[in-house]
């Protein structure tokens, strides 16, 4: 892990957590209108906060009220003292709501939890904020919002600053260089069918950003299984895999190469198949932009100067 | 594979039309797909690559590894398949006299389902002759499966049919819900349940030829074996009672249909996953064609299963380009109304 984000997380703490705890915020009552329309009014920010997404809990930490998580979900591993937290609560197919209700939150915050289980968490009187980023901007409005809510302004405006001056950089960085063909396998358990990124999602819009074509843009969704076919007709420049450290059927450049009838593709013949952390293209966190870097780095080199 | 009796016009003329069929369909298999390639490209490819011949690409490189190395395996899969889930449905509803018996009705697909499901979870990265973990699993699931089923069926030196039936059934949906509770136990981000959910719909997947070579070696000789019973196939469907005055070994041969529909729905599991409606749908059109004597019936099931297959390929890869379809999607929206117009064209009293 880089240590400017531990130093980021650490100031952060200082500097946000300190006035939500010792003193009565200001701009409280707050009404905020999270990302399924339904508008919350905060008398005071919350000290309570159940956290049912690993993205949900990374925010949190960033913005310096990790200490005020009372339980997260079963995945959320991220920053490393966010696997101490208990309880663990399984949230698929549904969260228990009897969990969370004993546990007497003042926030709830939920990614993709059913309608049902957050319209029962409303009805027992639960406050719940429904964060569900779909692209980068919404995940810097949405984090800027959690930094109202928690009573941190200040540092809900310096953990998005940063991750818009740093996007709008690899962004003008790559401006005017060529734009490589990139495919980005998401799975492949069936190598000869992958899920791949398709033009909406983070997946999709990091590959834009970072200055590629994604060869599956034409896709309707986040995410599509294509024919091998297709992927080898496309010939894409750059492969960027997200399933080598997943920890079922893991894809190494390796393999990918000795698929059949893939020696043809130009990425492969030129050995540019590299793997990322899938967690940094998927969570939508302060850490996108960081995957967003990693990203363009592969993908012009020449741009980015190395350290 | 064999051809009927000399005597029979009637089956020698539905045998040549279904080879033609057959043919038919993997010339369309082969010439069609996601990618579009000329089809006098494909042709002159196709004679550089056995013939030797010299003709001047007039395509790119990766057109010839689209078709030989991704489109043709796969066409040929999709056949051996279609095939094997055929025969298994024709050994499956002679032996259970039932017509609702598909290749999966002992227990396979709730055993394959759990195998499968294991290869997409577990941190396994072995591969055997070409087989990855999910397909190498869901072959061993199918297998104990159903001599699960019989062993428990099996009771007082007979395992009776409608025990193996009702066994079929409680251990399929046992092992097929056990799959529902491993993604609760291990979803993230809920990216494992379109992947095993679209395995569990089933899809042709066959990225080395290797694997063709057991598969087809596997179905061969199971088939082979199948038809070698086709008399006491007949007689069995005449009820097991009568099958015994008739002299036949009714326990040891039904093991040994048991067997053998085992092999070939577990084949076809390895290759393709849980393709619904093939195997139940085939043998109950072939029927319908060529009548149910089963040394007919068997490789004329077989020609159907294939050809019907491989178009239903074609279409899950072509269909929506470059997105592929779960093949068992389109086994059922294009079988099912062409069995049901059959069933009401032919309007017999149904005999299986």
């Amino acid at each position: 892990m880089p240590t400017w984000f531990i130093r980021l997380v650490a100031a952060l703490v200082l500097l946000g957590a300190t006035p939500a705890h010792a003193q009565v915020a200001t701009g409280f009552p707050l009404s905020v209108t999270d990302d399924s329309g339904t508008t919350t009014t905060f008398a005071s920010p919350p000290q309570r906060i159940v956290s049912l997404n690993p993205g949900l809990t990374e925010i949190t930490y960033a913005l310096g009220h990790g200490d005020q998580l009372i339980a997260v979900d079963s995945y959320s591993d991220y920053p490393p003292e966010a696997k101490d937290i208990q309880p663990r609560l399984n949230t698929y197919p549904n969260p228990s709501v009897e969990t969370i209700v004993s546990l007497k939150p003042d926030l709830v915050l939920s990614l993709a939890d059913s309608d049902d289980s957050i319209a029962q968490m409303r009805s027992q009187g639960l406050p719940v904020l429904k964060v569900f980023p779909k692209d980068f901007d919404a995940a810097v409005q949405d984090i800027r919002m959690l930094g109202d809510v928690f009573g941190s302004p200040d540092a809900g405006e310096a953990v998005t600053a940063d991750m818009v001056a740093r996007r709008d950089a690899v962004v003008s960085a790559v401006a005017d260089a060529p734009r490589p063909r990139v495919y980005e396998e998401l799975d492949a358990s069936e190598p000869d069918k992958p899920f791949v990124a398709g033009p909406n999602g983070f997946y999709g819009q990091l590959v834009d950003l970072a200055g590629g074509t994604n060869v599956f843009g034409d896709l309707p969704g986040d995410v599509g299984q294509v024919g091998a076919e297709s992927i080898v007709q496309r010939d894409p420049e750059v492969i960027v895999l997200t399933d080598a450290d997943l920890p079922f059927n893991p894809q190494t450049p390796a393999m990918v190469a000795a698929r059949p009838g893939w020696g043809s593709i130009t990425a492969v013949r030129n050995g540019a198949i590299y793997s990322v952390p899938a967690e940094l293209y998927s969570t939508p966190g302060p850490r996108l932009v960081q995957g967003l870097e990693d990203l363009a780095r592969l993908l012009h080199p020449d741009r980015f100067p190395t350290q | 594979m064999t051809s009927p009796r000399a005597g029979r016009p009637r089956a020698a003329l539905v045998f040549s039309v279904l080879v033609v069929v057959l043919a038919a369909s993997i010339l369309g298999g082969a010439a069609f797909g996601a990618v579009q390639l000329r089809p006098d490209d494909l042709v002159r490819m196709t004679l550089n690559h056995l013939l030797g011949a010299r003709f001047t690409p007039t395509w790119r490189p990766q057109d010839e590894a689209i078709f030989f190395a991704i489109r043709l395996p796969r066409v040929a899969g999709a056949a051996v398949v279609g095939a094997a889930l055929a025969s298994a449905g024709v050994l499956f509803q002679g032996l259970l006299r039932n017509p609702l018996a598909d290749p999966y009705a002992l227990g396979v697909s709730g055993g394959a389902a759990l195998g499968g499901a294991l290869g997409f979870l577990l941190s396994l990265s072995f591969s055997l002759l070409g087989f990855s973990p999910v397909p190498i699993l869901a072959f061993a699931g199918a297998l104990i499966a159903m001599s699960l089923v019989y062993s428990l069926a099996f009771g007082g030196g007979r395992a009776p049919i409608v025990t193996l039936l009702l066994a079929g059934f409680a251990v399929s949906a046992i092992m097929g819900y056990a799959v529902s509770f491993l993604l609760i136990l291990n979803d993230r981000l809920q990216l494992n349940l379109p992947r095993v959910y679209g395995w569990l719909l089933g899809g042709i997947s066959v990225t080395q030829w290797s694997q063709l070579g057991l598969a087809i070696g596997m179905v061969g000789l199971a088939m082979l074996g199948g038809w070698l019973l086709r008399h006491s196939l007949d007689a069995l469907s005449l009820g097991e009672e009568s099958a015994q005055h008739l002299g036949i070994a009714v326990e040891s041969d039904k093991r040994v249909v048991i067997l053998l529909g085992s092999i070939l729905t577990g084949a076809a599991v390895a290759l393709g996953g849980l393709i619904g409606f093939v195997g139940l749908f085939a043998p109950h059109v072939t029927r319908l064609l060529v009548g149910p004597r089963h040394g007919v019936l068997l490789p004329a099931a077989a020609l159907v299963g294939a050809a019907f297959l491989v178009l239903a390929d074609l279409l899950a890869r072509a269909i929506l380009p470059p997105t592929e379809i779960p093949v068992g999607i389109l086994t059922a929206f294009v079988g099912g109304p062409f069995f049901l117009w059959l069933l009401r064209r032919e309007r017999r009293a149904y005999r299986v």
